[in-house]
């Protein structure tokens, strides 16, 4: 069983990453034109995709991908409804493989290793690479459970204090441990939806994954949600990789350092995210973003 | 143009305003048909449970007689009382008390021991046994009357009847009269009725042989039905592929859940009896053909429950690591507990009920006493009513009527708990 | 007023206002420099000051860029919005203000070659002073976000104007007077010029603080002083 490692679960002083630095990415044949950065520093590459189409039984959803992702910065996916972004965001912790009749080519490496690969386990990849979806979904369970799940199932801990420890710093990194504190043992359904959507990145990053995929995070929440969540980002970003999917390009441009823009499936342009919203190469970006559309 | 305007919207508030009296007319005659329906099926129910009730309530206690009787030491056998003709002994002390002379052949003391129940020599041989000393001695008994006496007390006899019509003589109503009058007669609650198992005799017949037959029975069904039938369903939600196989399965168990019992008694007996060989008329039979019959009920149930959890949930979980497996076992399922207990639970209480198969397996014998072991041959109420029903004593109707509300009772509280269970869930949740 | 949820926004209008800040302490300084080179004719000074005008350029230049960035990325509304669009509209000021400053300077340096004019150039220190008091002023309103400092400077626009007017009645004088000074009283009258243009842009400064904080315009008439006179009769030179 291939991709190996996890980062061991560290307390409120992180530890230090072991993440070798990936190999320089080599130039794939359909490359799209990349905007110049204007010295915004972008991490080394974390994943690396390269030719992915998807397709669900004929359909075609997605065209002949390819992107690198680069580590400890947010990347924002924008485009209009049915673009695919979504689907992309998905192929990259295999939870495509749940839709049935879904196929996925191309490679996805993450950290050099190809995800789609058959001897990589989903099960596992999914502890390396984490999801935030649109709707809040903690599970039925206390607020404790929710987040000692990832590192039970995954036996991350040998003993409750070390479970204890983790609980308390992810609470904590996602600025949720304040207003939790003393109700740690109640239901996590009960919590407002920012707090919902806040516990669900708690138990997220319990597992210390790699990645973290978020999917049109804050679009059922309200805006002082929303500004608590992006700010949670903001202080993620230097930790994880972040790749978030947003239908709100103005969410886009607060929150992100690159952006790529999807249409029809195809990926149209991606970059810096000053410059996409500043001056775009292309004409259907251009058009996007300005409400042009249509 | 403002002249064209001002004159449509007058029309088109006309418009509306007509069309809304019939929209409001139609909502009341709805809300009204709707009334209907459920006061038709109240009513339903009021005269189906009313008649019952009324058939049934005077089978809830019986009259005994409060008799002296002088245990005449020349006819006790002090070291086997058992052996004293009892019933004849009171039979002739009352003929005596009643000061009404026997003939030769002893007819009147015949037809005054006819008054009383069996049970009676039972009693009396107890009381001697446990206190030999009232030999010689005049013992008040309580005596329970037979089922005609008790009928005659509870009205269903009546002297206006001719006498060829009837079962006890002119005579015989005289004497109760009297022993009514003296005020000897009294009633009680019918504990018969719970502690006995079924008998010839209807004072002395109850429903525990049943009640404790169909508990069996239940638990033999739950054992097999549950956990295969959530088993199935679980793996058929979850886990297998979906193509046209799965279809064909889902197609086939739908159709079962509509099959008629009584095939499922057929193949009881076909299977089980013919085949493999188990005791007839037993619990384990009764449990397995049930199980069979409640198995498509919880595999709908439970499925439906399962498609009803949030996709949301299934995708939180996996996308945290979690295998299938543990998706489907640590955060569907629970989350589908309710209406998957509630639906075992309802297929439990509609197993209960059935009672085709189990005249088919051979339920409708005549079984004394209560089981003590899944494998002897047992009653179980639905057959024990219908055998009540179609006996010749008289008596029997009403005990009919009992053992139906006995059964009612016993599902009423199937499915309150049912409902209890659920909501307990519901709020953990 | 709270802290922005998204504390990086914060930190980013934040610098945008300091650098605006900086910008405004260079341009003070090279006014005051500027003015200093002509009195004292210090020759060094004057070329320091118009080497230093690069930067100026270059802060208008970057935070220009900066504010272009924050509309673009943050989407800023309200009393945010004003702050981004006075930062720009300052830069602007500021580095027309450096401008001026560099052409003091550079006549600084030609003056410094003639013969020197004590009382006129003395005179010209003199409306340097009140100048760069008002560009002071002005700033240190922005600082404090204070609007009494901007309207004070607003109002006092008309003072600027006197000196102006004094100081062009005076050289017109000089000239009449003693034609081989023209050429040096010229270049004291531009720069009497780019001096009263200096106290316009620090007018304009305190118009544009005061709509980043109230929200509304500087209304009425700006006060003007009357405009200048020449003298009927020539002044001859004793």
């Amino acid at each position: 069983m291939k991709f190996p490692y996890f980062r061991a679960p560290d307390g409120l002083d992180g530890g230090a990453s072991d993440t070798a630095l990936a190999p320089a990415p080599t130039t794939p044949a359909m490359r799209v034109p990349e905007v110049t950065s204007h010295g915004e520093p972008v991490g080394p590459t974390k994943i690396a995709v390269k030719n992915v189409s998807v397709f669900y039984g004929e359909k075609q959803a997605l065209h002949e991908v390819s992107l690198d992702i680069p580590d400890k910065t947010v990347t924002a996916f924008i485009g209009p409804s049915g673009c695919g972004k979504s689907t992309f965001l998905r192929c990259m912790n295999r939870m495509n493989d749940t839709i049935q009749g879904c196929k996925v080519t191309g490679r996805i490496e993450m950290d050099g290793e190809d995800v789609n690969d058959r001897t990589v386990d989903p099960v596992l990849l999914r502890a390396q690479v984490g999801m935030v979806f649109q709707k809040p979904n903690p599970f039925p369970k206390t607020i404790y459970e929710n987040v000692a799940y990832g590192p039970k199932i995954h036996g991350l801990t040998t003993n409750k204090s070390e479970l204890d420890d983790i609980v308390h710093a992810s609470l904590k990194r996602a600025g949720l441990w304040d207003e939790v504190a003393d109700r740690l043992h109640s239901a996590g359904t009960g919590l407002s939806g920012g707090q919902q959507q806040r516990l669900v990145i708690a138990r997220a990053i319990a597992v210390n994954p790699e990645v973290i995929l978020m999917d049109e995070p804050c679009s059922a929440l309200d805006p002082i949600a929303t500004a608590k969540i992006e700010e949670l980002i903001d202080e993620l970003r230097e930790r994880y990789c972040i790749v978030i999917v947003t239908h709100s390009m103005a969410q886009a441009a607060r929150v992100s350092q690159r952006t790529a823009f999807f249409h029809m499936g195809r990926l149209i342009e991606h970059g810096p995210t000053e410059d996409i919203f500043t001056n775009p190469h292309e004409r259907r970006t251009l058009d996007y973003i300005t409400g042009r559309f249509g | 143009m403002t002249e064209a305007t001002s004159t449509i919207a007058p029309a088109r508030a006309d418009r509306l305003k007509a069309g809304l009296k019939g929209r409001y007319a139609r909502e009341r005659r709805f809300k009204l048909y709707g009334i209907l329906a459920v006061s038709v099926a109240i009513g339903f129910l009021v005269l189906l449970l009313g008649r019952i009730i009324e058939q049934g309530h005077t089978a809830f206690y019986a009259h005994e007689v409060t008799l002296p009787v002088y245990m005449d030491p020349a006819r006790i056998d002090a070291s086997y009382p058992q052996g004293t003709n009892f019933e004849l002994l009171v039979a002739e002390q009352e003929l005596v008390r009643l000061g009404v002379t026997d003939d030769a052949e002893g007819t009147k003391a015949n037809a005054m021991r006819s008054l009383f129940s069996s049970e009676l020599k039972y009693r009396a041989a107890d009381i001697i046994r446990a206190r030999p000393h009232l030999i010689g001695h005049t013992v008040t008994i309580p005596a329970p009357t037979s089922d005609e006496a008790d009928l005659y007390y509870k009205g269903e006899i009546s002297i206006e009847t001719p006498a060829d019509q009837r079962r006890l003589s002119d005579e015989q109503i005289g004497w109760l009269d009297r022993m009514k009058a003296d005020g000897a007669v009294r009633t009680h609650f019918n504990t018969a009725l719970f502690t006995k198992g079924d008998s010839t005799e209807p004072e002395l017949a109850g429903v525990l042989g049943a009640l404790v037959g169909s508990a069996l029975m239940l638990m033999v069904t739950a054992i097999i039905a549950i956990p295969i039938g959530i088993g199935a369903a679980v793996y058929l939600e979850e886990f297998s592929a979906k193509n046209r196989l799965t279809d064909l399965i889902e197609v086939n168990i739908n159709n079962l859940a509509a099959v008629p019992s009584i095939v499922y008694g057929l193949l009881g007996v076909a299977v089980f009896i013919n085949w493999a060989h188990l005791p007839r008329s037993s619990p384990i039979v009764g449990g397995l053909v049930l199980a069979l019959m409640a198995l498509p009920t919880i595999i709908i149930a439970t499925r439906s429950s399962l498609k009803a959890v949030p996709p949301s949930i299934r995708e939180a979980a996996l996308a945290m690591g979690a295998s299938r497996t543990q998706t489907v076992f640590q955060h569907v399922l629970p989350l589908a507990m309710p209406g998957v207990m509630t639906g075992s639970i309802i297929s439990m209480a509609h197993a209960l009920g059935e009672t085709a198969p189990l005249l088919l397996i051979g339920m409708v014998s005549f079984v004394p006493g209560v089981p003590h072991s899944i494998a002897e041959p047992t009653g179980a109420l639905p057959s024990l009513v219908y055998i009540w029903e179609n006996a010749s004593e008289r008596a029997f109707h009403e005990r009919t009527a009992a053992a139906i509300l006995v059964l009612l009772t016993f599902m009423i509280v199937m499915n309150a708990a049912a409902i209890v269970l659920r909501r307990r869930f519901e709020r953990r949740w | 007023m709270n802290q922005h949820t998204v504390k990086a926004y914060g930190d980013e209008l934040n610098q945008l206002t300091a650098e605006v800040a900086r910008m405004g302490g260079l341009a003070e300084a090279q006014v005051a420099d500027a003015v200093e080179s002509v009195a004292r004719r210090d020759v060094a000074l004057a070329r320091a000051v118009v080497e230093r005008d690069v930067k100026l350029d270059a802060m208008h230049r970057d935070i220009e860029k900066k504010a272009i960035r924050l509309i673009a990325l943050r989407q800023p509304v309200a009393s945010d919005l004003r702050k981004t669009l006075t930062a720009m509209r300052m830069a602007v000021e500021l580095e027309r203000t450096g401008d001026l400053a560099k052409s003091i300077s550079k006549r600084a340096l030609q003056l410094a070659e003639t013969e020197p004019m004590q009382p006129l150039t003395r005179s010209i220190e003199r409306m340097g002073r009140l100048v760069s008091a008002r560009l002071r002023d002005v700033l240190d309103a922005h600082a404090a976000s204070e609007i009494d400092g901007a309207t004070t400077v607003w109002a006092s626009d008309d003072e600027v104007d006197e000196h102006y007017n004094a100081l062009f009645r005076e050289l017109l004088t000089y000239m009449m007077g003693d034609p081989r000074t023209i050429g040096a009283c010229t270049h004291l009258l531009f720069m009497a010029k780019n001096l009263e243009r200096i106290g316009d842009h620090a007018t304009n400064i305190a118009e544009s603080i005061y709509y980043e904080i109230t929200g509304d315009e500087l209304t009425g008439e700006r006060p003007r002083g009357a405009p200048a006179t020449t003298p009927d009769t020539p002044v001859t030179d004793a």
